[in-house]
């Protein structure tokens, strides 16, 4: 259990320490390209951009995926249901490319395209773990809290929110995982991230820095994973 | 008391209620009986304002539930259901203390309020104070749904069929812990069942539904003997009328002294019904049963005959 978290922690960290010492290993696995090593900004440095970006993202896309996941499961609210499933079937269809594409004339190149695509993608999974978690509170205890005399709301935070934790925390992890995959397609808006190295690497035919991003990325990807797997033990984003 | 006045409560094409109008007097045991459908539930969930009426009301000491907010009027309701509904995240001293939280109660109060009706209901404190509900047999899970009903000591105890998901011998068990607890406490109970036996079992009062509607109401008695509709005849009857009646008699309003009785009689306690003597009888093979006190003192003798004027 542990072990699941620190192991890919430490991949990612080792990656990111002895990347830029090992240009003479990607000269020597890629010998057509002249300049091997990705160097125009540090791998640290985009790493973090990239942890910024899928933070910045994710609490946004929890808020709203478990603010619309509630509304959406309150008696009566069989409209607000039928938005939110719509919502999320559409925004699903749209590739990420597209809404950054659809997104940049609106707010200009940079992290903010980058950000908007983000949360509606991250948005998507945590809506999806919160209307289903709190749909399996049995009925007979939702009947015995609010027979007690519990309020809407003592009924909400009381009971259904803890026991519909364990698949929301599983759903975020899902969005969290996602997000640093797909934050690596900002790059494309030009937001310094990850996917900075995969682009520029793809524009000038120098498939080494495709490399160095890609596989920051998906280090970045296992670690996230193995972190939040401390706070959603059984569910794993990896393997669902 | 609680009185239902003309009320009517539609669920879309379905009506569940068509004009009920019933008083369960204070302190009664009252059991709503009737076949699935009848609109016993919605009754019930009428009183605690889970369900809204369309038309009519229901008044509680003669106040309307509607005038009260719903929390606070089902803070001083007891309810228990069929399928219990224990929070499963919570302890049962947790589970038992829910109401009293809600009401603001200090800890230590809490704590001693559970201690006490975990012993009402005959489980140990020590023992399952602690456990969560998924570590609970049913009987013992519906023992703790009955004390979290009971530990705001309300007035009045809602249950909707509350033992029928238990087994024979543990619903029996149960159903004899709860007629201890109303004739100890005086607490004005109102229990949807559909079994006859049940009713006969535990009620002061029968209040027979159908289609939404009260077919009759009345003690016992008064609904095996006198049936008001074929359909509460059929009900109670049951091809048992005899026995039935039989049960709901205290087997020592028979009895006879016991001075000429003669040896080897089967013994009853005092407090059997004459169901239970006529059981004793056939299962002895004799023509009479010798009642006995707590202290296995003769306290009067039952014949086969005396039965018939039961
Ligand atoms: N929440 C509900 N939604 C739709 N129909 C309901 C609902 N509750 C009860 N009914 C209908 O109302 C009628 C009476 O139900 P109920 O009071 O539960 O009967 P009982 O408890 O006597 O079996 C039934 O026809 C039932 O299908
Ligand atoms: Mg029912």
């Amino acid at each position: 259990m542990r072990a699941g978290a620190v192991v890919p922690l430490a991949l990612f960290a080792a990656a990111l320490l002895l990347l830029p010492a090992a240009g003479p290993v990607f000269g020597a696995l890629f010998p057509e390209v002249a300049e091997p090593l990705y160097r125009r900004e540090a791998f640290a440095a985009l790493a973090l951009n990239h942890a910024g970006l899928v933070l910045f993202s994710l609490l946004p896309a929890a808020a709203i995926g478990i603010g619309l996941g509630i509304a959406a499961t309150r008696p009566g609210a069989a409209e607000t249901r039928a938005v939110a499933d719509a919502l999320v079937g559409f925004a699903q269809a749209v590739p990420p490319v597209a809404v950054i594409a659809i997104a940049v004339p609106a707010v200009g190149f940079g992290a903010a395209p980058a950000l908007l695509a983000l949360v509606c993608y991250a948005t998507l999974p945590v809506l999806r773990a919160t209307t289903g978690a709190l749909a399996t509170v049995a009925p007979e205890v939702l009947d015995a809290a609010r027979g007690a005399g519990m309020t809407p709301r003592q009924v909400l935070f009381q009971v259904e929110l803890p026991l519909a934790a364990p698949p929301i925390l599983a759903g975020l992890r899902v969005a969290a995982v996602l997000a640093v995959a797909t934050a690596a397609v900002g790059a494309v808006a030009g937001a310094s991230c990850l996917g900075t190295p995969i682009i520029a690497g793809l524009v000038n035919g120098n498939p080494a820095w495709v490399v160095q991003g890609a596989l920051l990325a998906g280090l970045m990807a296992f670690a996230v994973d193995g972190l939040l797997g401390l706070l959603a033990p059984g569910v794993s984003a990896s393997s669902p | 008391m609680i009185r239902f006045e003309g009320v009517e409560k539609s669920f879309g094409a379905a009506r569940a209620l068509d004009g009920l109008d019933l008083v369960v007097p204070e302190g009664a045991f009252a059991v709503l009986l009737g076949g699935s459908g009848a609109g016993k539930s919605t009754a019930l969930r009428l009183v605690n304002r889970l369900i809204e009426p369309d038309a009519g009301r229901v008044l509680l000491r003669g106040r309307d539930v509607a005038a009260e907010a719903a929390p606070a009027l089902r803070r001083r309701i007891g309810y228990v259901i069929q399928g219990i509904g224990l929070f499963p995240h919570w302890s049962v001293a947790r589970n038992i203390g829910a109401v009293p939280r809600l009401l603001g109660w200090d800890d230590r109060r809490i704590a001693a309020r559970v201690e006490e009706l975990l012993a009402l209901l005959r489980l140990d404190p020590a023992e399952y104070r602690d456990r969560m509900p998924a570590e609970l047999s049913g009987g013992q899970a519906q023992r703790v749904g009955v004390a979290r009903a009971l530990a705001a000591d309300p007035d009045i105890l809602l249950m909707d069929e509350p033992f029928g998901a238990l087994d024979a011998v543990t619903r029996q068990a149960l159903q004899a812990e709860l007629r201890h607890l109303h004739a100890a406490t005086g607490k004005t109970i109102l229990m949807v069942s559909h079994d006859v036996e049940e009713a006969l079992a535990l009620a002061t009062r029968i209040a027979v539904m159908a289609e939404g509607r009260l077919l009759q109401e009345g003690s016992p008695r008064e609904l095996l003997d006198s049936p008001a509709d074929p359909r509460v005849r059929d009900l109670m009857d049951g091809g048992a009328l005899g026995m039935r009646r039989l049960s709901l008699v205290p087997a020592a309003s028979l009895a006879r002294p016991d001075g000429a009785a003669p040896e080897g009689l089967p013994r009853i306690p005092a407090g059997a019904t004459a169901r239970d003597a006529l059981e004793a009888m056939l299962a002895a093979r004799a023509d009479a049963a010798l009642l006995e006190d707590a202290t296995g003192v003769p306290a009067g003798v039952v014949a086969l005959a005396d039965l018939l004027r039961a």
